[in-house]
């Protein structure tokens, strides 16, 4: 079901709008389906923290079941929670609260918890050992929402999982999916990157750079017609304000963040900035392959569950992204 | 002792930061070099002899000391586990970083020998038949997995279990398989956690042995670094143990880089020491303070096993230094500095009266009091230290009177062989620069009877310190 969408991508991270949105679902079938078609897969995760308070939500968590040959890279103080044999393939002396990340292969079929480091670097260097000890496809089990969007500098493409936890209002539920879904699928501009100065905004007119930490020194080259608007750091609802307060200046100009995890801002403020600028792009990006949804909340307020993949198609086709979704129960 | 103020003040925090370990062991080693006592004189020439080896090895097979220092950046520190295998079973990852472990001896013990460098009571030995314990199929293979041929119960489970997973896979699973599966899991631990246990007691009798081995690979790692240190440095191994020291042409590299970095360069200091007082003396800002700086740091290196820098060193075996100066931590809270300096002094007098060598180094004793008394304490100190039969008193000081009694007499340079006339006429726009330029940081021996130069007037002068200043002063002293 999703192993045609993986074409092209080695590097994969499911990342869910909340908790009990079905990750754990999509990453056992993503597992069976590639180990079916004889590929050696390496899994971790980009850090464990707070998935305990499923012990709290007492929702049945079900964990991630492999089959023989695939390398695990988890705590130490984690592979007491799976039950596979476990051959040991590294220490990597990086430290987690639940113990050094330690990398293992399946010498049987059973199931492994996932647990990784939380700092970008280490996550790399992780994934590379994965690829490096032969594994064909690596699978990152991603956290919530917003601290997954810093994921494009460590995979090629991710899953967004959905669910009726999310909120018991299902067009909230659609439209914030939509929403995190349309950060995810931003164009990606590479070459901005080459403007970009150390101050917070970088216009670009003519192909030209002008810098400057407060937008109103840049209204001259604003007026002249900047094509680019880049900026470093965070955009929060108070850069939406400044950028609304130059409003019409920015009609033809293009707004650049670094990454979408830098994209901070409500969602009402973005679609004011798309309505009056050129849109939205991000230097660093990755690909969107699909959206799943559960309808099944843990809280017990479910979803109708045709309804609920309409909804967020139609969330989806008006934030103008295109990409499959499908019931997690489906795939 | 110098405490770690005094070590960073001389230098020698800036020696170890560039002695380059590779090792979690080594690095430990480094942090906190060992200061060889005096009963610890043979130690101490092994671990010269073992760097000077080492050194040679160097130079003469650096690819198979490339090698060697390749094998040893990896190692790990494994004496935790080592530690707890005394007391329990080790986990299946405790288990993998011991074979690590020892299959980093078997490479590391053959290319040591392979590097020619004949090293004294430095060992790395591999231990194959504990190898053997954790990897009983000869595989070769770095990971650690519970081999089947340990136990048939465990081959037996697992051939269980691959049949269960197998019908599993192949019709989907009914409850009844999935109890069945979970079973076998659970039994399998159960059976790997003994097979473990049977392990680790086998394990046992080679703690001593590994324990030794990392004690040892620290060692050697730290000799190998610090014989880099002295190729990269062009230091020296000193000469200790004799009587009275000969240093000639001592640096401190710390203070070699800073001046270099502003385009100057370290003057170097020769000393010649005997039991009783030496004394220094000269001009301000002529070095007396880096002089004694840079005796400390290569006398703590020498004791401590490194090579120093100096053209040549010779110096008895010392069993303590002790530094008085500006840098002296004030533990004693409460008192002024002049009283903390004397607390520090009497401290010294007492704990050293039973040594065999001390070195003791004031740096401008007294130097809070009125020049007369302040000169009387001096005198009183270079006396003391004259009568003392175990100690090597270098004593720099402003004050007259002193270096009459001393048994040898150092003078800085300073201006005295400057062109004066040319220095007067540049004082007039006066910078430390300009100070710099005409300052003969030169140390040299001069007849006890030669009172300390009274250039501190023009030294200000040339600093370009106010001339509102400067004129009174030469108001006052017409």
């Amino acid at each position: 079901m999703f192993y045609e969408l993986l074409k092209d991508i080695k590097t994969l991270s499911v990342i869910g709008m909340c908790k009990n949105a079905g990750k754990t679902t999509v990453l056992n079938t993503l597992i069976s389906e590639c180990e079916a078609a004889g590929e050696i897969l390496g899994l971790t995760s980009i850090g464990r923290d707070g998935e305990r308070s499923d012990l709290v939500t007492n929702t049945h968590k079900p964990e991630i079941f492999v089959g023989r040959g695939a390398v695990i890279a988890t705590a130490e103080g984690l592979l007491k929670e799976g039950d596979v044999s476990r051959e040991i393939l590294d220490a990597t002396g990086i430290p987690t609260p639940m113990g050094e990340i330690v990398i293992v292969r399946a010498a049987s079929s059973g199931f492994v918890q996932l647990g990784g480091a939380s700092i970008t670097e280490q996550q790399k260097l992780i994934r590379d050992k994965l690829i490096d000890l032969g594994c064909t496809r690596v699978f990152i089990d991603g956290a919530i929402s917003r601290k997954s969007l810093g994921t494009p500098a460590l995979c090629d493409g991710v899953i967004l999982s959905s669910g009726a936890s999310y909120d018991p209002d299902i067009s909230l539920t659609a439209e914030d999916t939509a929403f995190i879904a349309k950060l995810f699928s931003l164009p990606v501009d590479r070459k901005a990157a080459e403007h970009m100065g150390l101050a917070r905004y970088t216009a670009v007119h003519e192909g030209e750079a002008h810098t400057a930490d407060d937008i109103n020194a840049l209204v001259p080259v604003l007026k002249a017609g900047a094509e680019l608007m880049i900026m470093r750091g965070a955009v929060t609802d108070s850069t939406a304000a400044a950028l609304t307060a130059v409003g019409k200046l920015l009609r033809n100009t293009l707004l650049v963040a670094e990454d979408a995890s830098r994209l901070l801002l409500k969602a009402a403020n973005y679609e004011k900035l798309m309505r009056f600028t050129r849109g939205f792009e991000v230097m660093k990006g990755t690909k969107l392959i699909a959206v799943t949804v559960n309808p099944f909340s843990a809280y017990g307020l479910h979803y109708d569950k045709k309804e609920f993949g309409d909804r967020v198609r139609e969330a989806l086709e008006r934030a103008r992204v295109t990409v499959p979704v499908m019931d997690v129960k489906d795939a | 002792m110098l405490d770690r103020n005094q070590l960073s003040s001389i230098g020698f925090s800036w020696v170890t930061e560039n002695t380059e370990v590779l090792t979690p062991y080594g690095a430990e080693l480094i942090r906190r070099p060992h200061y060889y006592s005096a009963e610890e004189t043979e130690l101490l020439e092994r671990e010269q002899k073992n760097v000077r080896a080492l050194c040679s090895a160097l130079l003469e097979r650096p690819e198979e000391m490339n090698v060697l220092m390749r094998l040893l950046m990896p190692i790990k520190d494994i004496r935790r586990s080592i530690g707890a295998l005394a007391e329990r079973t080790l986990s299946e990852v405790e288990l993998f970083e011991v074979k690590r472990f020892l299959m980093e001896l078997e490479l590391i013990a053959p290319q040591l020998a392979k590097t020619g460098a004949e090293l004294a009571g430095l060992e790395i030995t591999a231990l194959p038949r504990a190898l053997g314990i954790l990897d009983p199929d000869s595989a070769g293979s770095p990971s650690f997995y519970v081999s089947d041929r340990l136990s048939p119960k465990l081959a037996g489970i697992r051939a269980a279990r691959r049949r269960v997973d197998d019908e599993i896979k192949r019709t989907g699973g009914s409850e009844e398989l999935r109890i069945e599966r979970t079973r076998l899991a659970a039994e399998e631990e159960e059976e790997n956690a003994l097979v473990r246990a049977q392990m680790c007691e086998k394990l046992r009798a080679w703690r001593e042995s590994m324990q030794l081995n990392a004690e040892h690979i620290g060692r050697l790692d730290l000799a190998v670094a610090k014989a880099r240190l002295m190729l990269k440095t062009g230091a020296a191994m000193p000469k200790v143990g004799g009587e009275g020291f000969a240093l000639r042409g001592m640096y401190n590299p710390r203070f070699a880089e800073s001046l270099s970095e502003k385009g100057r360069s370290f003057v170097p200091v020769s000393l010649k020491l005997m039991k009783g007082s030496v004394v220094i003396t000269g001009a301000n800002m002529g070095g007396k303070s880096v002089a004694i700086k840079t005796l400390a740091l290569n006398v703590q290196l020498a004791m401590c096993g490194f090579p120093v820098f100096a053209e040549e060193a010779e110096l008895p075996f010392v069993e303590d230094i002790y530094l008085l100066s500006e840098d002296r931590e004030d533990t004693e809270s409460g008192l002024s500095s002049f009283g903390g300096e004397m607390k520090a002094f009497d401290d010294m007098l007492k704990n050293t009266a039973k040594s065999r060598n001390v070195l003791v180094l004031l740096d401008e004793f007294a130097r809070g009091t009125n020049p007369n008394e302040g000169a009387a304490l001096v005198a009183a100190a270079a006396k003391l230290f004259n009568k003392r039969e175990n100690v090597y008193a270098v004593i720099a000081t402003h004050f007259d009177g002193v270096a009459k009694l001393a048994r040898l007499h150092y003078q800085v340079a300073g201006l005295r062989n400057a062109d004066q006339e040319r220095l007067r006429l540049e004082m007039k726009n006066g910078s430390p620069d300009t100070l710099a330029k005409y300052m003969d940081y030169g140390l040299y021996p001069v007849s006890p009877s030669e009172e300390p130069p009274r250039d501190a007037v023009t030294i200000i002068k040339a600093l370009g310190v106010s001339g509102e200043f400067t004129e009174l002063i030469d108001i006052i002293n017409d």
